[in-house]
């Protein structure tokens, strides 16, 4: 009787635990999803900067999520980091990034902020990229739209 | 076209560095393979990339990362038919009762703790394309995980093969790898059932049908391997060539059934012939191949891809370790706790949830199935796999804590008195 007893404890408990806990689940709400890659077009070329330019025409964002942690790559290269609040994209500059390395004495401040708007055909974002060095602030306007190929099975990317 | 010179100098370079580091750790202490999977780390983005960019990048340019994970992906399915081919239901003989209720607790206890972890990390470190069902199975899985091949060669060096608490703890692995991989099929199944063109119904039927038709078919058809074995004493280059193909199309088809390649080569090895001397030489062919050069670049891609630059800020090292203690409480406390209950001393018991504790590589397999499917975050699988770190690392410290090499012996003894069959367990471990 003991062992019965002891595998009904041990083993019954917790799997009707993970049940409930599956279903208690259901009403839990993630951050929304940004990552993947995103096609950016800049109403206007970025300003002259020796740690960001972004060409006038179309460009690659990568964005890395974590919840609500994000790491964005601009070709590869320029990195910013920020993080998701509802439907909202807030970035500072990342360590380690291009820039970072070319700081000098008056380093350019890039902070990006866009709002996503989740369309049928496809994700959109729209925002402003802030170009801030010493007293000078320049602010861009941006779009992006993400793109399908880099949503993966499963709804990640 | 993959640029040949590029590929032959990170080959040379991660199998330097696997055995220079797997080296290093053995002087330690260490199983080899948790030196390797140390040097994946250091030739990431976590200290090579850090350190030097430059050299990074030009070693690993990401167009190349593809043919290099291709690579390490046929070495992986190697591996796991390897890892197939050690589980013998003839383990469980003698020790049905303990080890049934020691393993079935050691999976659902470190499950159910994942799945309240989930509930915790879900809306910290996952997004809305992720629904909580999935993620939570996941995690949980990723929890249950116990590193059969490594835990099999911690208890080749230590001796304790023989013993009861390695007899026992060998045992609860083979049942938590094969009810670990089931459960992981079933959440790849899940999660893959929304976004591949093949539907749920045809992934299901077909796995149960193959499933069938390995067990009962192919298991029965491949004795004549054995017979022609032990008939030559010897496996023929022909023998070695059919058996390969064998594992690839089991792969392929596990593949296109929506689940994984690796549970196909994982299949084909459980129902090989288990005649030891049979199992013992197709092992040793395909181990140094496998172990030294392949196996390596696995650990090497799944460093790649783990990135402690991602862990900033306090919250995320907090996550962190409550990962690792949640893995370690569920795992160990489940396997310790329903090991004493079975019957076995304190001590004894405590023996089996340290070595059951063991995520090692298993642990990468999986989160790596979890970051391609993209049921888990970057951050996460880095986090996962520090924590499958620690607790490989941990083992073999604690469990010399635990079991003296003094009382090994007086178990080994013990166990011959009980005149258990000296070779049961001989050719048990693949050489990682």
């Amino acid at each position: 009787m003991k062992p019965v007893l002891v595998y009904l404890t041990l083993v019954g408990l917790p799997i009707v635990g993970t049940f409930g806990l599956l279903r208690a689940g259901q009403d839990l709400s993630a951050p929304i999803s940004v990552g993947g890659t995103w096609e950016v077009r800049l109403s206007v070329p970025s300003p002259p900067s020796d740690d960001f330019r972004l060409p006038p025409g179309p460009t690659v964002l990568k964005i890395s999520q974590s919840g609500t942690h994000l790491l964005l790559a601009f070709d590869e290269k320029t990195r910013l980091e920020g993080n998701v609040q509802g439907m909202t994209i807030y970035t500072g500059l990342a360590d380690g990034s291009n820039s970072a390395t070319a700081v000098s004495l008056a380093p350019t401040v890039i902070h990006l902020r866009a709002t996503i708007d989740r369309s049928p055909a496809t994700d959109q974002l729209q925002g402003v990229i802030t170009f801030a060095r010493g007293n000078l602030r320049t602010e861009v306007p941006l779009t992006a739209s993400r793109q399908r190929d880099a949503i993966k099975p499963g709804g990640g990317y | 076209m993959p640029n040949l010179a590029i590929l032959l100098a990170q080959v040379a370079v991660i199998v330097l560095v696997a055995r220079l580091v797997g080296w290093l750790f053995r002087k330690l202490g260490q199983p080899q393979v948790m030196g390797e999977m140390v040097a994946g780390i250091l030739l990431g983005p976590s200290l090579l990339g850090w350190l030097a960019p430059g050299i990074s990048t030009a070693l690993f340019p990401p167009a190349s990362l593809g043919f290099l994970n291709s690579l390490s992906q046929i070495g992986l399915v190697l591996f796991m038919f390897m890892v197939g081919t050690e589980l013998n239901p003839e383990i469980l003989r003698d020790r049905k009762h303990t080890a049934v209720v020691t393993s079935h607790v050691s999976i659902i206890v470190p499950f159910f703790l994942g799945t309240l972890l989930a509930f915790y990390l879900y809306p910290r470190l996952s997004d809305d394309s992720v629904a909580f069902a999935h993620f939570a199975l996941f995690v949980g899985t990723a929890m249950s995980i116990t590193a059969f091949p490594v835990l099999a060669r911690i208890l080749t060096e230590r001796n304790l093969l023989h013993s009861h608490i390695g007899a026992v703890t060998i045992a609860c692995a083979a049942v938590d790898d094969v009810t670990a991989w089931c459960i992981l099929a079933g959440v790849v199944l899940l999660v893959r059932s929304s976004g591949v063109t093949i539907p749920l119904w045809l992934t299901l039927t077909g796995t149960a049908t193959y499933v069938a038709v390995m067990w009962f078919g192919t298991r029965r058809a491949l004795r004549f391997l054995e017979t022609s074995f032990l008939k030559r004493k010897s496996l023929s280059h022909d023998m070695m060539g059919l058996i390969l193909l064998l594992v690839l199309v089991s792969g392929w088809v596990t593949e296109r059934l929506g689940i994984h390649a690796l549970f196909g080569a994982f299949l084909m090895g459980v129902v090989m012939p288990k005649d030891q001397g049979f199992v013992h030489v197709l092992r040793q062919r395909l181990e140094g191949l496998t172990v030294v050069l392949l196996l390596p670049l696995y650990f090497a891609f799944t460093g790649l891809r783990t990135s402690i630059g991602l862990l900033s800020g306090a919250d995320m090292w907090f996550f962190c370790s409550l990962i690792i203690v949640v893995a370690i409480v569920g795992k160990f406390g489940g396997a310790t706790v329903s090991a004493r209950l079975s019957g076995m001393p304190w001590r004894d018991a405590g023996a089996v949830g340290i070595l059951m504790n063991t995520r090692g590589l298993m642990e990468l397999v999986v989160l790596n199935i979890g970051l391609d499917i993209g049921v888990i975050s970057p951050a996460l699988f880095t986090m996962m796999v520090l924590m499958a770190l620690v607790t490989t690392f941990m083992t073999t410290p604690l469990l010399h804590f635990v079991c003296p090499a003094q009382q090994h012996w007086q178990d080994i003894a013990a166990v011959k008195t009980e005149g258990l069959p000296e070779d049961r367990f001989e050719h048990l471990t693949v050489q990682v």
